[in-house]
């Protein structure tokens, strides 16, 4: 059986983050099940604030045509998405937004999100695990950007305490939340590999 | 290659129905690219509004049992959506709950939702075309019901002037995102054909 390719990265660069942590889990259980697992941060990928002026003046960013490609390169993008004032973060909303506006000749209109599969999740200190900025993110990317997104997501409320010292996840419903959600991105990567 | 079977029906039984037309319109196109129509109107699936109480005394309704099934012998379904005050119909919404709590014992929660694929379209009279009423029901399949839906959507504003005379769709716009759509969830319907019955 083909391994799919899949690329993970984290919403935030933040020393610690814990969203990093989730990413980091999340590769790892995608490796367990024989995935081939490209983990990035988006530190190594800078991007300015998106702004037509310099667009029209400079073009996008480099760091966005080589995310592009990197991405094209894969059959699924996890995104692990911390909520910020109950919405996504700027650094993932300024790189999704360079993103969208790259497409070669033939290609279509935000290439970079058609033809593969994306699944988010989220750990947040809150007690409700980011749900509130991953249905933001579920209509920036379905609606705004038109990628195919699985519905099951992961979810890490109290994540101060969510991680044992291994990286692993202690909370039963967390970790049953995330073997659905690694079930069916395999499924679905797997029919594209 | 075998014929995708995709099951078509609208969120609103009135007669003359935009989204009636738009169901009726999505099924010829979809039979015209290869796959397997099933159209069924929800007037032949009549329940009563969703009631605990009557679920605990008299169980769910045999018409969601038997839409149930008939969704579970389709590797792809196109609900053509109304939008009522920015959100679902509750013809609609009623026939999602009711299915959502039809399983044989050996099958996952909510089965006529997994193994299969969604996809939504909506017709309205406002300039833009029932989107918010769209992004309500996607949420709903997806986080409230765990289906898999495909980003694609048809949605067609104007709807009272949007139809030619042989119900193909007029604004050039809507008819690229018609194509689309059928497109994607032909092909999607058929990925997933070893895996539904």
């Amino acid at each position: 059986m083909r391994h799919p390719r899949i690329l993970v990265f984290s919403g935030s660069i933040r020393g610690g983050s814990y969203n990093t942590q989730l990413a980091a889990f999340v590769a790892k259980q995608l490796v367990l099940a024989d995935a081939d697992v490209t983990r990035i941060s988006l530190a190594d990928y800078p991007m300015p604030l998106y702004d037509g002026d310099q667009e029209r003046e400079k073009g996008a960013p480099e760091s966005a045509h080589k995310l592009k490609r990197l991405m094209q390169e894969h059959q699924g993008v996890f995104i692990a998405c911390p909520e910020y004032n109950t919405a996504i973060t700027p650094l993932l909303k300024n790189t999704l937004d360079w993103l969208s506006r790259l497409n070669d000749p033939g290609e279509p209109a935000a290439a970079a999100f058609k033809g593969r599969i994306f699944a988010i999740g989220a750990a947040s200190t809150g007690a409700l695990g980011g749900i509130r900025g991953l249905i933001g993110t579920r209509t920036i990317l379905e609606v705004g950007l038109g990628a195919f997104l699985i519905p099951e997501m992961v979810m890490v409320p109290n994540a101060a305490d969510a991680f044992d010292d291994k990286g692993d996840l202690r909370n039963e419903r967390s970790m049953a939340s995330l073997d659905a959600m690694v079930k069916r991105f395999l499924s679905e990567t797997r029919a594209r590999a | 290659m075998a014929h995708p079977r995709i099951l078509v029906f609208s969120g609103s039984a009135r007669t003359g129905s935009h989204n009636a037309r738009l169901a009726s319109l999505v099924g010829q196109r979809l039979g015209e690219n290869g796959a397997e129509v099933s159209s069924i109107s929800l007037r032949d699936f009549p329940m009563p509004l969703y009631d605990g109480d009557l679920e605990n005394s008299e169980g769910v309704p045999e018409n969601a049992v038997a839409l149930k099934r008939l969704i579970q012998q389709h590797h792809g379904v196109f609900i053509a959506s109304p939008e009522y005050n920015a959100g679902v119909t509750p013809l609609l919404k009623n026939v999602i709950d009711w299915i959502s709590r039809v399983s044989e014992p050996s099958e996952p929660r909510m089965a006529a939702y997994k193994g299969r694929v969604f996809a939504l379209g909506s017709a309205s009279t406002s300039p833009f075309g029932g989107i918010r009423g769209l992004a309500n029901l996607r949420l709903v399949l997806e986080t409230g019901v765990g289906a898999l839906v495909i980003p694609e959507m048809i949605a067609v504003p104007n709807a009272a002037d949007a139809f030619d005379p042989s119900g193909g769709l007029a604004n050039e716009r809507a008819a690229a995102s018609l194509s689309a759509m059928i497109r994607a969830l032909i092909a999607e319907a058929s990925l997933r054909m070893s895996k539904a019955a």
